[in-house]
């Protein structure tokens, strides 16, 4: 899979170190601006390496499926995409991640890179309003990568990306439902099942429990009560903009995610709240589950800005 | 009865190890299904299978670096939250007996001792929570209560028992660390297979000193 990647857009990417599991831009390292850093288990496509180019990452390291990369991965790449102004990790909320990172973070600090680190943590259903930051990060990274990228090309110091980062985090917010599970290679069982006529509302993207199983309802009554949620979160008042992320959790065709971009934007043309910028794709999954998930994230001219700037990736292109 | 270990015992447990994982994978993998992805008894495989070969390519290690540089290898093939806990705790152990070329039982509740502190420093977790700690603390306890009047053998069968009840207890556990958090009532009943590793680990050394001591 890593060396398909790697074929497929020689121009793009390219190994640290010659290690195929730590991925760079291909003209890292970047000298004069804050690098970014990201990585996670195998599975989630085009998370993460999908999105290391110009505007997004510097850098990924990848573990095996659903499993953290290591330490020592972690290390390796970020002495690899240092560009002099200190390195930004930025991640899903998992315990195995922030443990590999966390321990990479304290060796590259011992060798004079500073670090600073960032969980994305969007996913409602994990946690509720007031412990936020117990909560799963999910499709939510590709608008972090987004900010994180577009305010590093400013070449801003470490600091200030991070404060801007964190800053678009609280205005992100998503949540999924799934209809079947997934296999991890190897492991030769799904990751959980579910009943025929089931869905899981708040579904995690390794088959996290969510929020409740209930009777499956047709696409507009799930989207309904998943923007419902969404927006008790994260209240967004009348003409207000927001950027909507609908995205497959993998098995999903791009038809049924139109059926439910149609019926957000619906509801946003009733409550008079302005889509900026949506976006509708495969962008955080989970191997071959179906099922889909809703990210909202409420702009402001400067995110509207950042959400504007160019990027060059494998699996995003604009500008 | 006194127990001595040299590097020579060290590397064989390792590759008794890399036997008993090879062997409960699949266990350990169904464990893992019920409260997490299912691929636990996959992964502890890659790394006990790893430090193995590493060995086979670096026969003279001393038995510090056998642990810490073996540990760095788990981590390295296998990354995972088991893998760098599993790191943490083996480089924890390799510095406790730091250029001693051989160990007795006092120095094995040392390395215990002192991978259990660098497990919950690095996991933030404790026990109680459903982790390899519920195993790995109650076998540390029969460790404690060895002094120079108990039999070593008797303690090692203790340490054994100890690690096999703690698992046990973890079925009455919920989960509360770690992704299996997010499996809290389903978790209600189902042993961790964190803590099943822990107790496998323990078996796997204490058979080996009992049959060879």
């Amino acid at each position: 899979m890593l060396e398909g990647i790697l074929n497929a857009y020689p121009n793009l990417l390219k190994k640290a170190n010659g290690e195929i599991r730590t991925i760079t831009r291909a003209d890292s390292p970047v000298k004069g601006k804050v690098s970014i850093v990201t990585g996670g288990g195998s599975g989630h496509l085009p998370v993460f390496m999908g999105y290391v180019g110009k505007g997004l990452l510097d850098g990924a390291a990848i573990g095996n499926v659903f499993a953290s990369p290591s330490m020592n991965q972690i290390l390796s790449l970020t002495k690899a995409v240092h560009g002099g102004k200190g390195v930004l990790y930025l991640y899903g909320n998992y315990s195995g991640d922030i443990m590999n990172f966390d321990m990479a973070a304290e060796m590259a600090e011992d060798e004079g890179i500073k670090v600073k680190t960032i969980l994305v943590a969007d996913d409602i259903a994990s946690s509720k309003k007031g412990n936020e930051q117990a909560r799963r990060g999910v499709a939510g990274l590709f608008y972090a990568y987004k900010i994180a990228g577009a305010c590093a090309d400013e070449g801003v110091s470490l600091k200030e990306v991070y404060n801007t980062t964190n800053d678009a985090l609280q205005r992100i917010r998503s949540l999924g439902v799934a209809i079947s599970s997934c296999t991890v290679p190897g492991a030769g069982k799904p990751s959980f099942s579910l009943g025929k006529d089931e869905m899981e509302i708040g579904m995690g993207i390794h088959g996290e429990a969510g929020i409740k199983r209930e009777k499956r309802k047709s696409a507009d009554e799930v989207t309904e009560d998943m923007i419902d949620l969404l927006l008790e979160d994260l209240p967004v008042k009348q003409d207000e903009e927001v950027s909507v992320l609908v995205n497959s959790l993998g098995a999903t065709p791009l038809e049924e995610l139109f059926i439910i971009y149609r019926k957000i934007a619906n509801i946003f043309e009733d409550k008079r709240i302005k889509i900026y910028k949506p976006y509708v794709g495969r962008y955080a999954t989970s191997l071959e589950m179906a099922g889909f998930s809703i990210t909202l994230f409420k702009l402001s001219d400067k995110f509207k800005k950042y959400l504007n700037q160019p990027v060059w990736t494998p699996f995003v292109k604009e500008g | 009865m006194n127990i001595i270990l040299h590097q020579e015992d060290i590397k064989n447990i390792i590759v008794k190890l890399d036997d008993v994982f090879k062997k409960e994978k699949d266990f350990l993998n169904e464990l893992d299904s019920k409260i997490g992805d299912g691929d636990h008894g996959l992964t502890m495989y890659r790394g006990t299978n790893a430090i193995a070969q590493y060995l086979e390519e670096y026969p003279d290690l001393k038995i510090s670096d056998i642990l810490i540089k073996g540990g760095f290898r788990v981590n390295e093939i296998t990354g995972s939250t088991i893998g760098i806990l599993i790191f943490s705790a083996m480089k924890a152990a390799g510095l406790a007996i730091k250029e001693k070329e051989s160990i007795n039982i006092k120095d094995i509740q040392k390395m215990l001792q002192d991978s259990i502190q660098a497990i919950e420093k690095r996991g933030k977790a404790s026990k109680g929570q459903k982790t390899i700690l519920d195993s790995l603390i109650p076998a540390l306890e029969s460790l404690e209560e060895n002094n120079d009047e108990t039999d070593d053998i008797s303690t090692i069968k203790r340490m054994i028992k100890n690690a096999y009840d703690g698992a046990e207890s973890t079925k009455n556990l919920e989960s509360q660390i770690g992704r299996a958090k997010w499996f809290k009532n389903r978790s209600m009943g189902v042993m961790d297979p964190g803590a099943y590793t822990g107790y496998l680990i323990l078996k796997t050394i204490g058979d080996y000193i009992l049959k060879n001591q």
